[in-house]
């Protein structure tokens, strides 16, 4: 947060080249789903852009710290989301989390999607989940497992199941006739 | 999970992993390699003038010192000097007891990195209540020896010619930075507090 604690800085043996070839290939790798990851978290599509870039950033300042203790998408999606509890912490809350451009478009649980705007309605209603839900969710989203994403989140196995259901549940309400349909 | 359930979170799996491709085509991930190597050359520039700046500004305050203690070899400048010593130090012992256990890589779990985070902004408000109770001890200590000692035993500085404008400014300008900082940082403590419990992290 501003800087100084999140600063992972470039330590140990790992020489630059090697940083970048393994940040290109995590970023190759993992690149879209932390842009995905970054516009659920934005607020807006610009918003989303500079926050994947923090992520990116986050990324390459972390990766001399990563030992191997957890599986490189753990790692990479770790920081993706601290990243964006940064960016959450940075900016005022709102009563609606929904990106207003979107907004417009996505309908509200009672309405039909049609296929054009489907892939925004899922984002919106990815957008309206609370906060812990919303983790789960991406990141369940993304194909982790259970123990995978507790993980990424520091909660266990069990806690994960129990969110997750709570979250598909909301999911299930939020996008209506749509859940399941894409 | 029953098997419906798995199809349909696997078809929104899938619907959602197509946004990305569906929105931003094939991404120009060479522009952010660039990016990302003008943000490090910035952040080394960036560091070395932060520590010039540190080490600027405690060679200026040593060679003051310094130059009080040779300049006017009187009890009172010694202990103008050894006042400053003390000053250099307190400041310094509770910089480094304030930043313990504070670096955390951004690698962490939310939960730890939370964690941090909460710490770190509880540490900036211990910051700034401590650096206004030290300047408003410091003034206070300043302005009984200006009005209770003879003039004799006033401490000459090189900023003594200011009056006491130099001080007051000081000060002023050290209360104010303590306020905004404060604030600031219990801003980010409540906006931290409200994301860790609407995580149910604790």
């Amino acid at each position: 947060m501003d800087g100084g604690w999140e600063e992972g800085g470039h330590r140990g043996t790992v020489g630059q080249p090697e940083i970048e070839a393994h940040f290109d290939r995590i970023i190759r790798g993992h690149g879209d789903a932390l842009r995905r990851l970054a516009r659920a978290y934005a607020r807006d599509t610009a918003d989303a852009d500079d926050l994947f870039q923090e992520i990116c950033l986050g990324l390459w300042r972390a990766l001399p710290t990563f030992r191997g203790e957890c599986s490189e998408r753990t790692f990479t999606f770790r920081i993706g989301h601290n990243r964006g509890l940064t960016y959450r912490a940075r900016r005022r809350p709102e009563p609606d989390e929904i990106d207003e451009s979107v907004a417009d478009q996505a309908p509200g649980p009672e309405t039909v999607l049609g296929a054009s705007i489907r892939h925004d309605g899922l984002l919106a209603a990815v957008r309206r989940l609370p906060e812990s839900q919303r983790q789960v969710v991406l990141l369940s989203l993304e194909g982790l497992g259970n123990s995978e994403i507790g993980e990424v989140l520091g909660v266990t196995e069990n806690g994960v199941a129990i969110r997750l259901t709570r979250a598909r549940k909301a999911l299930r309400e939020l996008l209506g006739p749509d859940w399941g349909t894409g | 999970m029953t098997a419906p359930l798995d199809r349909e979170w696997a078809r929104l799996s899938r619907t959602w992993r197509g946004l990305e491709a569906r929105e931003a085509g094939e991404a120009d991930y060479g522009a952010l390699m660039t990016w990302v190597r003008q943000w490090r050359a910035r952040h080394r520039r960036r560091l070395l003038w932060i520590t010039a700046a540190e080490v600027g500004i405690t060679l200026l305050m040593a060679g003051a010192v310094l130059w009080v203690l040779l300049r006017w070899r009187e009890p009172v400048s010694i202990a103008f000097a050894a006042a400053a010593v003390v000053h250099a130090m307190i400041v310094w012992a509770f910089t480094l007891w304030n930043r313990r256990g504070l670096w955390r890589p951004l690698g962490e779990t939310t939960r730890d990195y939370l964690s941090t985070a909460l710490l770190w902004s509880r540490r900036q408000m211990q910051a700034a209540g401590f650096t206004a109770v030290l300047v408003s001890v410091e003034m206070v200590v300043v302005l009984l020896w200006a009005g209770l000692a003879s003039p004799a035993a006033r401490p000459v500085t090189p900023w003594s010619g200011f009056g006491w404008v130099g001080p007051a400014a000081i000060t002023v300008v050290a209360l104010g930075w303590a306020l905004w900082y404060r604030n600031r940082a219990r801003v980010r403590l409540t906006a931290l507090e409200r994301l860790r419990r609407s995580l149910e992290l604790e």
